[in-house]
């Protein structure tokens, strides 16, 4: 029915139409909402530090209730993440901020961060990780040693978080 | 002169040690204040070199490996290994 030039210009047509719309419309809420690109390089690590301090605020690291899992000591990732998966809840790396932060690899070669600072801004992404809790926890932590993340930083805001509810040693269970 | 071994950290509870062909992960919470570093945390190589035995000697070695790395070529400040404690 159309011809080469017919079909030239309802492509032509087709793509106008199509960017009025794209520039006429609001983006997607799921897009809007993207999580914010970190940028390729920070001038020293104190505004490498200030910029991930910032940005750790923003990560989503949110559970729907009684969805929680921790985990801590040798050996407990791995049953806190099969038991997560099969019991559909969620340890700190399966939230979309946990998740987004890990891919950084802020602790490898080449982060903009001194292991020190990247332990700084994982250590918060935990507290708020624990912070957002609610309904009864699930904890993989036998063996947990006193200095780790769990004992001295999530553990104690899990206490002070009046939505939780039981706090489950699954491990033990 | 290059070591004959590679280390990188691509999650922030866990370190990958890879030598001659074969990987390990070794399960460290780097959110942690304190990283302890011993023996336990040598289990075993990925597939497919998950059955080999791993002695005593290559345990210390791995280690002794992953300690000059983390302390010495990364400037990690926090690690206890064998009595020593980085500063």
């Amino acid at each position: 029915m159309f011809g080469f030039a017919g079909t030239k210009s309802l492509k032509f047509w087709g793509l106008a139409l199509a960017l009025v719309f794209m520039t006429a419309l609001p983006l997607p809420a799921a897009t809007a909402g993207e999580l914010p690109v970190p940028p390729v390089s920070v001038g020293t690590n104190q505004e490498a530090l200030e910029y991930y301090l910032d940005l750790v605020e923003k990560l989503d690291v949110t559970t729907a209730i009684g969805k929680s899992v921790f985990y801590s000591g040798q050996g407990n990732r791995k049953l806190a993440e099969q038991f997560a998966i099969a019991e559909d809840k969620t340890t700190l790396e399966m939230t979309a901020g946990g998740k987004f932060l890990d891919d950084l690899k802020l602790f490898d070669q080449g982060s903009p961060l001194k292991p020190e600072q990247a332990t700084r801004v994982w250590s918060r992404l935990s507290q708020r990780y624990a912070e957002q809790a609610a309904g009864d926890v699930f904890c993989f932590v036998t063996g947990a040693r006193p200095t780790g993340v769990f004992t001295t930083v999530e553990l104690p805001e899990l206490k002070k978080n009046r939505k939780v509810g039981a706090m489950y040693n699954v491990s033990r269970l | 002169m290059c070591p004959d071994y590679e280390i990188s950290i691509p999650h922030f509870y866990c370190l990958e040690y890879r030598e001659g062909g074969r990987t390990m992960l070794l399960e460290i919470d780097f959110r942690d204040s304190v990283i302890y570093l011993d023996d336990t945390l040598v289990m075993a190589w990925e597939a497919p070199h998950t059955g080999e035995t791993i002695a005593a000697a290559e345990k210390k070695r791995i280690l002794d490996n992953v300690y000059e790395y983390l302390v010495r070529e990364r400037g990690f400040k926090n690690v206890e290994y064998a009595g020593h404690k980085s500063v």
